[in-house]
């Protein structure tokens, strides 16, 4: 299970979703804040909804005002830069460009690409966290059955079964 | 090191998410160590702001700093953090701040810090293009951070805070003394007991092997801060004036303030952060020094910082030399005066320009540092040199106090007040002073330097928020430094910083530079100074602003000034003719100011529409009559109206002169209701 999310993980960084940055969240979190870095990547979701729809607005408009689209690209792409979102940033990156360049056609077609890649990570990242939960629930219960056999082990060392105490949980028959 | 009770409140109003608690035992503990504790553990206990608006970041932020053992407030809002800053003096060390915010620029609110509260400042963005990392360094930041934040490069900011602590030691002078050598007011520690001792100590410490001997540590550690507030600026620019420039030290400034309770170092920080400010202001315009009154190029934001009270203005006047502002100046002023309390955001008390300068041809000096209010008012007295059409020439010192006065506001405490004492010269038009001087914000999109500017003239202290536009005003005679306190930084357009950067003004000192005096040629002119210097100015030099957004146009007398829609000021002044203001408004034709919107582009020509921090181009057109004081001195403009007045002048009277284009930057001159 474990490995499971090692490896869940690392295709997400080996994949190009999440960068370094991502890293940098995961050593912030500490037993003091054991979630952070769900809880940072929540308050993205929140923030990025808002962005995501304020851009599709602005979108919406004739003619398009490619200051006010730059402007509220260059703080989606902020916040996506500050939790590691490698290819949300690129599509960001693009978008701005097709901006600068007054694109209006291409704006629109990244647009739908940031949006995209936002979702597919978005999806990416639940799953690992929802996973991450699982997990840490499991240990308890593995952990939890381990006491339970030690004890259940010690009461039938009693009953003359040799057995060494090592977690191995073993029945006394 | 937490300042007790005032600065936990902060903490915790302010950042809800924030995990105070956590923290607290660090705090604790450095708090606690007074004496023992404290010095150990630095730089355990920074104090630090942190301001950006997206809220992910600022979790992230917080919980690195935290993770290096600083004391953590975030803030969302640029106006919160100001106000935190103020309400809690000495209760932070660092404030980091992201540039892009939607309530304020970042480089606003880092010349506000830096002028009122001299904390060190970090900016940071995900953007890093060069120029704003230049323009971060010319705004005077300490550092320049490139999101996405890494733990380790904020692990580093202390040196920022040792580092200023440090220069502040040094400015004082070793041989002053002993009692003298206070600790030097800086932002810190001071306030709570035990943790500003410590720190103090900490840092004295530090420094002390290599000054120490002179510097009285037990008693100077408490040493509250003072804080400057317009009139002191004004005092204190007007006793630079005085000196000269570059003669002036501290203890004769000191002296020829006389305010008691200041010391000498006071003064020589403060003194340091003028000089500074005043070097950035020319820097960033042109090199060729001119600067004319402007208030300080691109920096020179007024408004918005209100420190600049006076300190702005000065620095506008000081930058180039500003003598020669007197365009920005009295813009800014102008829209100081217009008492575009708006924005409030910064306030930017445009130290009338020496009173002297603008319109007062008659200071051939070049550099008028001062502009503040000592002599705004009246220089050249006789000389209808509204720099500010419309504008009462005549700021009386008081009137410029009560331009203070009225600036103040915003912010909190940007004084508006536009010392723009445009000068009390005799002129007086005599403008209703109300115009707001106070209308300080400049960063809004009025680029109150224009109105603020006229607002000056009004002779009351214009709060330009708008950086001291006044370029145009070169005010003519040297003196005529118009102080705006330009903070144009603030608001200014976008990306360059408006009115004080863009206004013209730098570039009108740029501009101005061509010649070195602008008294010359006003003198030539005989008539109203300022006007005439205004266009001479023009003429001469180039105004090409340099502010950031700004292009300069190297060309004859563009000045390109963030306008924003206060700005009048700079359409006013083109005006050579001297005249005064009085009335005529909208006069800027004979320098006809054209405005054109849009970001660097000079498209628009008179009353080309400007919209809100649309880069206003400016041109004036010399021409010789006088009629210039339209535009700019439009009385009573708020701001507002400034703008829309000059905007009406310029395309009622076009005049052809052609010569001076003052391009505004990011100055809406739309939004002056005409």
């Amino acid at each position: 299970m474990l490995r499971q999310i090692a490896n869940t993980r690392q295709s997400l960084f080996d994949q190009g979703y999440l960068d370094e940055q991502f890293i940098q969240l995961e050593e912030l979190q500490d037993n003091s804040n054991p979630n952070f870095v769900e809880e940072v990547v929540t308050l993205f979701y929140r923030d990025s909804a808002r962005f995501l729809s304020r851009l599709d607005q602005a979108l919406e408009n004739r003619p398009l005002d490619f200051n006010k689209l730059d402007g509220l690209m260059h703080q989606f792409k902020g916040s996506s830069t500050s939790i590691g979102a490698k290819k949300v940033k690129t599509e960001c990156t693009h978008f701005r460009n097709y901006c600068n360049a007054r694109n209006a056609e291409e704006c629109k077609r990244t647009f739908q690409n940031v949006k995209k890649e936002y979702t597919t990570l978005r999806k990416k990242l639940e799953a690992y966290f929802q996973l991450s939960k699982i997990c840490n629930d499991e240990n308890e219960d593995i952990s939890y059955t381990w006491v339970h056999e030690y004890h259940w082990d010690q009461l039938s060392k009693c009953n003359g079964g040799e057995r060494s105490s090592t977690e191995e949980p073993q029945v006394c028959t | 090191m937490n300042l007790g009770g005032g600065q936990v409140v902060n903490k915790q109003s302010m950042t809800p998410g924030s995990s105070v608690g956590s923290w607290k035992p660090a705090a604790a503990i450095a708090a606690a160590g007074g004496d023992g504790g404290a010095p150990d553990q630095f730089p355990a206990g920074l104090r630090v702001l942190v301001v950006d608006d997206d809220s992910t970041c600022l979790v992230i932020l917080e919980k690195m700093l935290r993770h290096c053992k600083y004391e953590v407030t975030k803030c969302s809002r640029a106006e919160v953090a100001l106000s935190f800053l103020r309400e809690n003096k000495n209760g932070f060390d660092v404030v980091i701040s992201d540039v892009h915010m939607p309530d304020m620029d970042g480089f606003k609110l880092l010349e506000h810090i830096g002028l009122e509260m001299d904390l060190p400042v970090i900016m940071m963005s995900a953007d890093d293009s060069k120029s704003v990392v230049m323009k971060g360094v010319t705004h005077g930041a300490c550092d320049y951070l490139i999101k996405p934040v890494r733990i380790e490069a904020l692990r580093n900011i202390w040196q920022h805070v040792v580092r200023k602590r440090k220069h502040e030691w040094k400015d004082f002078d070793p041989s002053a003394s002993a009692d003298e050598q206070k600790q030097p007011e800086e932002p810190d520690y001071s306030s709570s007991a035990n943790e500003g001792h410590n720190w103090k100590n900490t840092k004295r410490k530090k420094d002390e092997e290599d000054d120490a001997d002179e510097r009285d540590e037990s008693s100077s550690l408490k040493k509250p801060r003072v804080v400057w507030s317009v009139e002191l600026h004004q005092q204190f620019v007007a006793a630079v004036n005085q000196l000269g420039i570059d003669k002036a030290v501290p203890k004769k400034i000191l002296e020829l303030m006389n305010v008691p309770g200041l010391t000498r170092e006071n003064v020589a920080s403060h003194l340091q952060k003028y000089r500074l400010y005043l070097r950035r202001l020319s820097g960033s315009q042109h090199p060729g020094g001119m600067n004319p009154g402007f208030m300080g190029g691109p920096d020179a934001g007024f408004g918005p910082i209100s420190s600049l009270n006076g300190l702005d203005l000065q620095a506008l006047a000081a930058s180039g030399q500003l003598g020669q502002l007197p365009p920005q100046s009295l813009a800014n002023l102008q829209a100081a005066a217009l008492g575009r309390s708006n924005n409030s955001k910064s306030t930017i008390s445009i130290p009338v320009i020496d009173q002297r300068n603008i319109f007062s041809f008659e200071n051939p000096k070049s550099r008028y540092p001062e502009v503040q209010s000592q002599h705004l008012t009246n220089n050249n007295s006789s000389k209808q040199i509204n720099l500010l059409p419309g504008i009462p020439t005549n700021m009386d010192s008081k009137q410029f106090v009560s331009l203070h006065q009225s600036g103040q506001h915003s912010l909190g405490s940007m004084n508006n007040l536009v010392l723009i004492q445009m000068s009390g010269q005799s002129q007086n038009q005599n403008q209703p002073q109300s115009q707001a001087l106070s209308n300080t914000n400049a960063h809004h999109g009025l680029r109150q330097p224009v109105m603020s500017n006229e607002m000056l003239t009004r002779g009351g202290v214009v709060d330009m928020a708008q950086p001291v536009y006044n370029p145009v005003v070169s005010v003519s005679q040297a003196s005529s430094l118009v102080n705006f306190s330009m903070n144009h930084k603030t608001d200014s357009l976008g990306s360059s910083y408006p009115l004080g950067g863009s206004l013209g003004i730098p570039a009108a000192s740029s501009a101005l530079q061509g010649d070195g005096n602008l008294d010359t040629k006003i003198s030539r002119k005989g008539i109203v100074p300022s006007y005439d210097i205004f266009n001479d100015l023009n003429q001469n030099r180039d105004w090409g602003l340099q502010d950031s957004g700004l292009t300069f146009d190297q060309s004859q007398h563009t000045i390109q000034a963030g306008v924003d829609a206060s700005n009048p000021l700079l359409l006013q002044h083109n005006r050579s003719s001297g005249r005064n203001l009085g009335g005529q408004n909208r006069n800027l034709t004979s320098g006809k100011v054209v405005l054109s919107p849009g970001v660097e582009t000079r498209t628009h020509q008179n009353g080309s529409n400007l919209g809100p921090h649309r880069n206003v181009h400016v041109k004036t057109e010399n021409d010789s009559d006088g009629s210039y004081n339209n535009m700019l001195y439009s009385e009573q403009y708020g701001q507002d109206d400034l703008l829309a007045a000059i905007l009406k002048q310029q395309q009622q009277e076009s005049i052809g002169q052609p010569d001076n284009e003052f391009v505004y930057d990011g100055y809406a001159l739309d939004d002056l209701p005409a």
